[in-house]
């Protein structure tokens, strides 16, 4: 029999390169080009870029690695049998946290930035709701089918992003990346930690790669994940600066929507920025239901007897709760800011700890053979 | 989601099995065993099927053998012509000495008909009976024979109804099962072909055949499959169409997970590519499955013409179901949330149109879908002769009449011709009329929440079919993910020679839904 392989619950390398991007590219698309260029001079801001995106897929190959010397296990059997079952279960709990307010902050943000384009009217907790149910029939069918639709999600946005800019082209002016390396060491410096939350998500491939049907290869598909992230917000950002300029990317709310609107009188659509504006709500739709579900994974890792379903609604009530918390759009991006740093820094301390027992252990496997 | 309502289904059933043995109706009290008198067993066969007007019976005797027989049988669904000329005729004209045992000498020599069994079971003689064979008693003899007499009138073999082509076969299935599993076998003469007969129907005892192709259907699909045929429980099957429901995997879906059709070509042509096909006796119609995604758009036509036409063809359907399921959704959305979305000169000439109208956007177009629903279901319903009066009241209606009198716009008139005629291009009537529900459900949830409703409407379909499964095949295979091997028959047709033989997103490897169960 010929095998491509399906229906067992295992997931391909295009998979997970599918689902980096999938978690990674999310609101913050919107935004970062505005944060990115108020710090910098013209389009200078893609190096800060291009280095986030280098430390990204760092973080992705060491994380995508450590978990793939464990195929088959989840988050918490590895780390219990790495760092003993209470420090497992608390940094479970922590990543519980961590992915329940992602999916809080990605609903609030929709919320909000539907205000600002598509209605004014609709109450934001209509509009919370009816976005959450929709997460939530994601996330109560198959894992895999989430993949797939993520599949189908990131080859939609990519496909709408390269027409973006090709349609933008004709309007972009390339003086205004001019000049270049004007920006001072310590305004890179100082906009550095933005441009890595930018890419912030990976963490995922902690409890996905217990999936994968060929761990030791999905890592390289990881890291060609994050590269491709990379160069997808490198892409958009000088396009960016190139069609609205640096100061007025600077001072926009939503830069990417601002350049959508740029591009007038496609055919018989006047104003396409609702259009791509509806097109970025399913990768924000996308990341949403992955941290829903990695929410529910921790669980039924913990509890393996326990409903995958029945808790995923439990979930609900507080997901809704803590998204109608912020009020406005400044206390959404501040709740972004938080949960980003709190997303870097549980990574890294749970990189560090894993890595570290590991070379520990393994030294003293090596010794215990010799 | 975990389990499927097929698999409750069965389960419940299972369940009532045990507690009450013996579901089937209740028999009338026959004594199994044959006696050796002639009368005696006329008059079992007879009262147990209470003596109906069609049954008959006749006592002959044979040439030079001095013993009576009798034979009986249902007029009308048996060959008389043969009965008379190849039985009755046979025997009365013997005139040969016999040796040995009679009857075994009235089998090999005398009766001329291919197919005879010799059986001692009255039930089972009652059943066949029933089935349009008839029976030989004869005097002195514990077993009986049954002879393959049946036949009867036929619905001669003609165009499909249902779906047309411009070119291929002409041939549609009939009533018969014998008949189309003739124009089956007529399209594959491969030892491999498989027709494996089941009996459905508690009382109605109707035939049902799995056909499939031996080397190239995957096992764990023929293995799901057998196993759901043997859970059916039904008293009388009026179509394929009800084997369909009771074996599908969702029934809350509104994709088919079997597809309907009466061409022969159609059913070798799938089968050959490693699908299963259900023919049931007494419809023109057979199932085929598994099914996936890109099926519903695919036609018999794609084949026949050449691979550009083909594939062009094939993205008009795509587009065409579009806008079948989200036209009426986007109007709503553009209209009443994002009017700054259309060109201005559009917006302006909506809103001339739509001045001194009475109702609001959305009633108008519910309105006008609804009347459009109406009218296809009174063009269904009325008889052929007066069909035409519905065309010229619709027309009327909904063209001209709604709008002068000011009810209804000409763009909304627009619109739902449009929306009619696109959802008319696919080539199965199943998904058109599922694909109608799914459309009255967008209008809603955009009617409701605009732009931001229709994306979450969109989302929800993805996600329903990335979860969907027919027969254990992933509903939105082909296409989420892409099987490489299959691109070149999919969205688009390729050129013939570059077109795999057999669709290689079903010769995979399945996890067998079975076995997960009993776990």
């Amino acid at each position: 029999m010929r095998t491509v392989g399906y229906a067992d619950g295992k997931i391909s390398n295009i998979t997970i390169l599918t689902i980096v991007p999938s978690i990674v590219i999310a609101v913050g698309i919107l935004t970062y080009p505005r944060t990115l260029a108020s710090q910098t001079e013209g389009a200078d801001g893609w190096i800060t870029l291009l280095i986030g995106g280098a430390v990204c897929a760092c973080s992705t190959f060491l994380i995508a690695k450590i978990a793939s010397l464990f195929p088959g296990q989840s988050f918490y059997t590895y780390t219990s049998s790495m760092l003993t079952k209470p420090i497992a279960i608390l940094l479970s709990m922590l990543f519980f946290l961590l992915t329940i307010t992602i999916v809080s902050y990605e609903t609030a943000f929709i919320a909000n930035i539907s205000h600002h384009y598509l209605f004014e009217k609709t109450p934001s907790e209509a509009i919370n709701l009816a976005f959450l149910f929709v997460v939530l029939y994601a996330v109560c069918g198959e894992r895999v089918a989430i993949f797939r639709t993520g599949f189908g999600i990131i080859v939609l946005t990519a496909v709408a992003t390269i027409v973006l800019v090709i349609t933008a082209l004709p309007s972009a002016d390339w003086n205004r990346m001019l000049p270049t390396f004007t920006t001072d060491f310590k305004s890179y410096l100082g906009e550095l930690p933005n441009s890595i939350l930018s890419y912030s998500g990976v963490f995922v491939l902690f409890f996905y790669m217990k999936l994968t049907r060929t761990p030791s290869k999905s890592v390289k598909s990881a890291v060609i994940g994050a590269i491709a992230v990379t160069g997808f917000y490198i892409t958009v950002y000088l396009m960016c600066i190139a069609v609205l300029g640096n100061v007025s990317t600077a001072n926009t709310v939503y830069p990417l929507v601002e350049l959508a609107n740029m591009v007038r009188s496609i055919g018989f659509l006047d104003r396409i920025e609702s259009l791509y504006f509806v097109i970025w709500i399913t990768t924000v739709f996308m990341t949403t239901v992955i941290a829903y579900d990695i929410s529910v994974l921790i669980i039924t890792d913990i509890f393996p007897k326990a409903n995958k379903i029945f808790i995923a609604f439990c979930l609900l009530p507080f997901v809704y709760f803590i998204s109608l918390l912020p009020t406005d759009y400044y206390q959404v991006s501040d709740l972004g800011m938080i949960i980003g740093y709190a997303a870097k820094c549980l990574t890294i301390i749970t990189l560090v700890f894993l890595w570290i027992m590991y070379w520990g252990k393994g030294r003293k496997g090596k010794r215990g053979k010799s | 989601m975990s389990q499927s309502v097929f698999t409750k289904l069965k389960q419940q059933e299972k369940k009532e099995e045990e507690k009450q043995l013996g579901s089937h109706p209740v028999q009338p009290k026959v004594r199994s065993k044959l006696s050796n008198k002639v009368s005696d067993n006329l008059d079992t066969l007879k009262n147990a099927i209470g003596n109906p007007e069609d049954l008959n019976l006749r006592y002959i005797s044979i040439g030079k053998l001095q013993k009576k027989c009798g034979i009986a049988y249902l007029s009308g669904i048996t060959d008389t012509n043969m009965i008379n000329q190849d039985i009755i005729q046979t025997l009365q004209q013997n005139l040969k000495e016999m040796e040995g045992s009679p009857l075994e000498n009235v089998k090999l020599e005398m009766i001329a008909v291919s197919s005879v069994a010799e059986l001692n079971d009255m039930k089972e003689i009652i059943n066949l009976v029933l089935n349009g064979q008839t029976v030989f008693f004869l005097e002195e003899e514990e077993n009986a024979l049954v002879i393959g007499t049946s036949g009867g009138d036929k619905r001669a073999i003609e165009q499909p109804q249902s779906e047309n082509l411009i070119q291929g076969p002409r041939e549609g299935f009939v009533e018969s099962l014998e008949v189309n599993l003739a124009l089956i076998r007529r399209n594959i003469r491969d030892p491999n072909l498989r027709f494996k007969a089941y009996e459905v129907g508690t009382r109605s005892k109707q035939k049902l055949v799995l056909c499939y192709v031996e080397d190239v259907i995957n096992p764990q699909i023929l293995e799901e499959v057998i196993y759901r045929l043997e859970s059916i429980e039904l008293e009388y099957i009026t179509d394929v169409s009800q084997i369909e429901q009771w074996i599908e995997d969702s029934s809350l879906s509104p994709f088919p997970q079997m597809l309907g059709t009466e061409r022969p070509d159609k059913v070798a042509f799938e089968v050959l590519h490693g699908r299963f096909a259900v023919l049931v006796d007494g419809t023109p119609f057979s199932a085929i499955g598994p099914v996936v995604l890109s099926d519903i758009n695919k036609s018999m036509e794609d084949y026949n013409q050449r691979w550009i036409t083909a594939s062009l063809l094939r993205i008009l359907r795509v587009i065409a179901s579009l806008i079948a399921l989200f036209l009426p959704g986007v109007y709503i959305a553009m209209v009443l949330f994002h009017p700054g979305m259309l060109p201005t000169t559009l917006v302006f000439s909506i809103a001339a149109s739509r001045e001194g109208m009475p109702f609001s956007a959305i009633a108008e177009i519910f309105l006008m879908a609804a009347t459009f629903e109406m009218l296809q279901e009174a063009a269904i319903r009325l008889p052929r002769i007066i069909g035409q009066t519905i065309g010229i009241v619709g027309g009327i209606v909904i063209g001209e009449a709604a709008v002068s009198a000011g009810i209804a716009s000409p763009i909304i008139v627009i619109i739902t011709a449009l929306t009619a005629i696109a959802s008319f291009c696919s080539p199965y009537y199943s998904v058109a009329i599922s694909f109608r529900a799914v459309r009255f459900g967008v209008m809603l949830i955009c009617a409701l929440l605009g732009l931001f409703g229709l994306i979450l409407a969109l989302l929800v379909l993805i996600i329903h079919v990335t979860n969907l499964k027919s027969f254990g095949v992933p509903y939105s295979f082909t296409v989420l993910p892409a099987v490489k091997q299959d691109m070149m028959d999919n969205i688009i047709r390729g050129p013939i020679t570059k077109v795999e033989e057999q669709y290689i997103f079903l010769q995979d490897e399945l996890k067998d839904p079975n076995k997960q169960r009993n776990e």
